[in-house]
C-alpha cells in the first residue's frame, strides 16, 4: 500500500467520524427548524468520502475509474471550498449569536427603539446608564446597559420580552454574562421607564 | 332594660392570585388575629399548598352609624394553581371553582392577592381576573392585596404599578359589568407581623356590609 492510499484511507475514516457528528447536529438542529445549513454540509462530507473511498480504491487496484483521478481531486478541491465557506459563514452566526454584534450605543438604541416601537428621543437618556446586578452563579456584580442587551442579542426577539399586565409594560431583558467558564442568561426585568425592578434565577446556555 | 340589637351579616370572602403569595397564611392569621400579638410565624411554618378548597370562618365587628354590625367572614381559598399539574391529590383553580360552582351562590368581595416580592404575582393578577369574572355580581368589591410588606429589601411591586393596576382592574369590572357599583381599593399587609390587618378587617367588614345593601 501507498503512502498515499494510507493517507487517503486515514482521511476517509475521519471523515466516517465527521459524518456521525455532523448526523447528530441535524438531528438537533432539526428540532429547531435550523438544519438546513447542516444538511447540505452532511451531505458535502458524504460526498468527500464517496470520493476518497473511490480514490483509494483506485490506488489500490481494486478498480478502474473512466474518470481522471486530477477530476476526482479537482472536484474535492471545489467543493472543499464551499464546505469552508458555508461552516465559516455558519460558525459567525454562532458567534455572533453567543457573543453579540459590534453596534454604537447610538445605533443598539436606535434599534431598540424600533423594536419596541417608540421613539428613540424618550431612550436618549437611557443610553449611558448602568444597571448593576449579582449574578446568583458567581456572586459578581454584572453590569450592563440596554445598548449591552441589543450587541449581545443580534436577534432581539430572543432577548428582550415585552410584556403588557395590569396596565402596565414590563421589560425582561436576558442578560447574558459569562462565568465560572460557561455563558449564562439572566432574566432581569424592567418597568416602562426602564428601571430596573427584578431578576430571576440565571440558567447556562 | 334597654338591649342594643345587634345586626348579623355574613359575607363571601375569596383570595385569588399564583401560588405560595400568602392566601392560606392569610386566612390562617386572620381568623387568629389579636392586635397586641406582632408574629405570626408559627402559624406560617405549618403552611403547605392548598389542594382544594378551604374554609376560614372569621367574626368580626363593625360600626355604622353608631349601630354595631356583627359581620361573619367567610374565607372560601383555592388554590393557587392554573392548570392540573397531574397530582390526584391536587386540584387546580378552575376544578375546584367547577366542583363548588352551586356552594359559592355569591361573592362579596375578592382579594386579588399578589406577593410584593414578586413581579411575577402582580401581573398574572391580570389572568386571575378574568378566570373570576363569572363569579362577579354587581355589588362586588375588589381589593388588592399585597403580602410579604415585611420583606422591605426585596420588594418588587412599586406604588405606581400598584395604583395603575387598580385602575386597570377596575376598567375591566366596568367592561364586565357595566352596572357595577362595588369599589375597588389596595392593601399592603405582613402575614408575618400582622401589619395592617386591623385595615383588612375594617375594609372587608364594610365591604361586605355595602355589598349586601346593595344586592341584599
Amino acid at each position: 500500500m501507498s503512502f498515499e492510499s494510507a493517507l487517503v484511507i486515514a482521511g476517509a475514516i475521519i471523515l466516517s467520524v465527521g459524518l456521525y457528528y455532523s448526523f447528530m447536529i441535524v438531528s438537533i438542529l432539526r428540532k429547531q427548524n435550523m438544519a438546513i445549513a447542516w444538511i447540505v454540509l452532511t451531505a458535502m462530507i458524504v460526498f468527500f468520502l464517496l470520493a476518497f473511498v473511490l480514490y483509494a480504491l483506485q490506488t489500490l487496484g481494486f478498480i478502474t475509474l473512466t474518470i481522471p483521478i486530477e477530476s476526482i481531486t479537482a472536484f474535492v478541491f471545489f467543493f472543499g471550498s464551499i464546505f469552508v465557506l458555508i461552516l465559516t459563514v455558519v460558525n459567525s452566526r454562532l458567534f455572533i449569536d453567543l457573543f453579540g454584534i459590534r453596534l454604537s450605543d447610538k445605533e443598539a438604541i436606535l434599534k431598540f427603539a424600533k423594536f419596541i416601537d417608540i421613539h428613540p428621543f424618550f431612550l436618549q437618556s437611557r443610553m449611558s446608564p448602568e444597571y448593576t446586578i449579582t449574578c446568583d452563579a458567581c456572586g459578581k456584580n454584572v453590569k450592563y446597559s440596554i445598548p449591552d442587551i441589543v450587541r449581545s442579542h443580534p436577534n432581539l426577539e430572543r432577548g428582550v420580552k415585552i410584556e403588557e399586565a395590569m396596565g402596565t409594560v414590563n421589560y425582561t431583558f436576558f442578560l447574558r454574562h459569562r462565568c465560572e467558564g460557561a455563558i449564562r442568561e439572566i432574566p432581569v426585568t424592567h418597568d416602562e421607564k426602564f428601571e430596573y425592578r427584578s431578576k430571576r434565577a440565571s440558567r447556562i446556555l | 332594660m334597654n338591649v342594643e340589637k345587634i345586626n348579623e351579616l355574613t359575607g363571601y370572602v375569596i383570595p385569588i392570585g399564583n401560588g405560595a403569595v400568602g392566601k392560606t397564611s392569610l386566612a390562617r392569621v386572620m381568623s387568629n388575629f389579636t392586635s397586641d400579638h406582632r408574629n405570626y410565624g408559627h402559624l406560617l411554618n405549618g403552611v403547605s399548598k392548598t389542594k382544594n378548597l378551604e374554609f376560614e370562618f372569621i367574626p368580626t365587628t363593625l360600626r355604622i352609624a353608631d349601630k354595631p354590625h356583627k359581620v361573619l367572614i367567610q374565607m372560601l381559598v383555592p388554590p393557587g394553581q392554573k392548570e392540573d399539574a397531574g397530582d390526584q391529590n391536587s386540584r387546580s383553580f378552575n376544578q375546584v371553582m367547577d366542583i363548588f360552582q352551586f356552594y359559592i351562590k355569591r361573592v362579596d368581595v375578592i382579594l386579588f392577592t399578589y406577593s410584593l416580592t414578586s413581579r411575577e404575582s402582580f401581573n398574572d393578577l391580570m389572568f386571575w381576573q378574568n378566570a373570576i369574572h363569572e363569579y362577579v355580581n354587581e355589588a362586588t368589591h375588589f381589593i388588592l392585596l399585597g403580602t410579604h410588606k415585611d420583606h422591605i429589601e426585596n420588594i418588587e411591586v412599586t406604588e405606581e404599578q400598584i395604583l395603575k393596576g387598580l385602575d386597570y382592574l377596575e376598567g375591566e369590572v366596568k367592561k364586565n359589568l357595566p352596572r357595577w357599583v362595588g369599589k375597588c381599593t389596595h392593601l399592603e399587609v405582613s402575614n408575618l407581623t400582622g401589619e395592617n390587618f386591623l385595615k383588612l378587617f375594617a375594609y372587608l367588614a364594610g365591604a361586605i356590609f355595602r355589598s349586601r345593601k346593595i344586592i341584599p
